[in-house]
């Protein structure tokens, strides 16, 4: 399928797929998933930036066309896979598993800079702390609580 | 989407009313009359006259999403966790990084059934310039 601009605004991006619309029930799909969460990225999964073929199924992932692998640009959905308007990205391993053997190949245009930027974003992620800038701009404001009760309201 | 279930215990609005509430009651009329130029509105002269309404107010809410963060806290720290994972290498350009963060607000603000286009993302941004490694990469 050619790339063009009409084509473009067919591309959506999808928010979580599986995330529903009522938020009691957010609520129990988030505990149900809070284990395996850390293991839907693939940062996560493929965490060592020194390691070359970490770097380079983290470059399969960002750049999938390049790699042959099911893209939004040249694939069509499986209607049997997805009802969604584009199939769901975040686990490939089966996909790149079939692939096979092209452990260390990579594209012509994914040398030298990309490869080192991708190996750099790696790096960050592992130093981010996500606890602290949760903390920092979503803050739990505790001491508010406390104003509902009389005893509070007293102290003010 | 990220992190609609990071808690927030209580939504600033409802806060600033009791907060305000024992000073307003602290305060006797005649004072008030000193300090404040303009009368007083009428939402505190009910306060005052009828305690019934007080208990009414000072009940806490329980809702779910009363404990939820609000879209623009959501918004920032999805800003603020890009801005620290990707390299500025990556965008080309100051202005490229611009654009998609608010495009990044954008789709935080969705409304349900609303959607956001790649063509709608790439509008404005510059693929051409030296410094982007994007040149003919998809």
């Amino acid at each position: 399928m050619p790339v063009g601009r009409s084509f473009l605004v067919s591309v959506i991006f999808v928010g979580d797929a599986s995330f529903p619309s009522r938020p009691s029930e957010a609520h129990s799909v988030s505990k149900n998933r809070s284990n395996m969460s850390h293991v839907l990225d693939v940062l996560n999964r493929f965490p060592n930036p020194s390691d070359r073929t970490h770097v380079i199924h983290i470059l399969r992932y960002m750049f999938p066309r390049q790699f042959n692998l099911h893209n939004v640009f040249t694939s069509t959905v499986d209607r049997k896979e997805t009802i969604q308007p584009l199939k769901d990205y975040t686990l490939r391993e089966h996909e790149i598993a079939l692939q096979g053997g092209k452990g260390s190949f990579i594209p012509k245009r994914l040398k030298g800079k990309t490869f080192d930027l991708v190996q750099r974003m790696m790096r960050l992620h592992k130093r981010c702390s996500y606890h602290a800038l949760i903390e920092y701009y979503c803050p739990v404001w505790v001491l508010f609580l406390f104003s509902y009760l009389p005893f509070a309201r007293v102290a003010c | 989407m990220l992190i609609v279930s990071a808690s927030k215990l209580c939504d600033k609005g409802v806060l600033d009313t009791r907060l305000s509430l024992p000073h307003v009651k602290g305060v006797s009329g005649s004072d008030m009359s000193k300090l404040v130029s303009q009368p007083p509105f009428p939402s505190l002269i009910s306060t005052e006259t009828a305690p019934s309404s007080e208990s009414s107010l000072s009940k806490p809410k329980d809702s779910f999403t009363d404990f939820a963060s609000s879209i623009g806290e959501v918004s920032a720290f999805a800003r603020a966790v890009i801005s620290n994972i990707v390299p500025i290498e990556f965008w080309g350009s100051e202005e490229n990084k611009k654009g998609f963060m608010r495009n990044v607000d954008r789709f935080v603000k969705l409304r349900r059934y609303e959607t956001l286009s790649l063509h709608e993302v790439m509008q404005g941004m510059k693929v051409g310039s030296s410094s982007s490694v994007y040149q003919g990469v998809n």
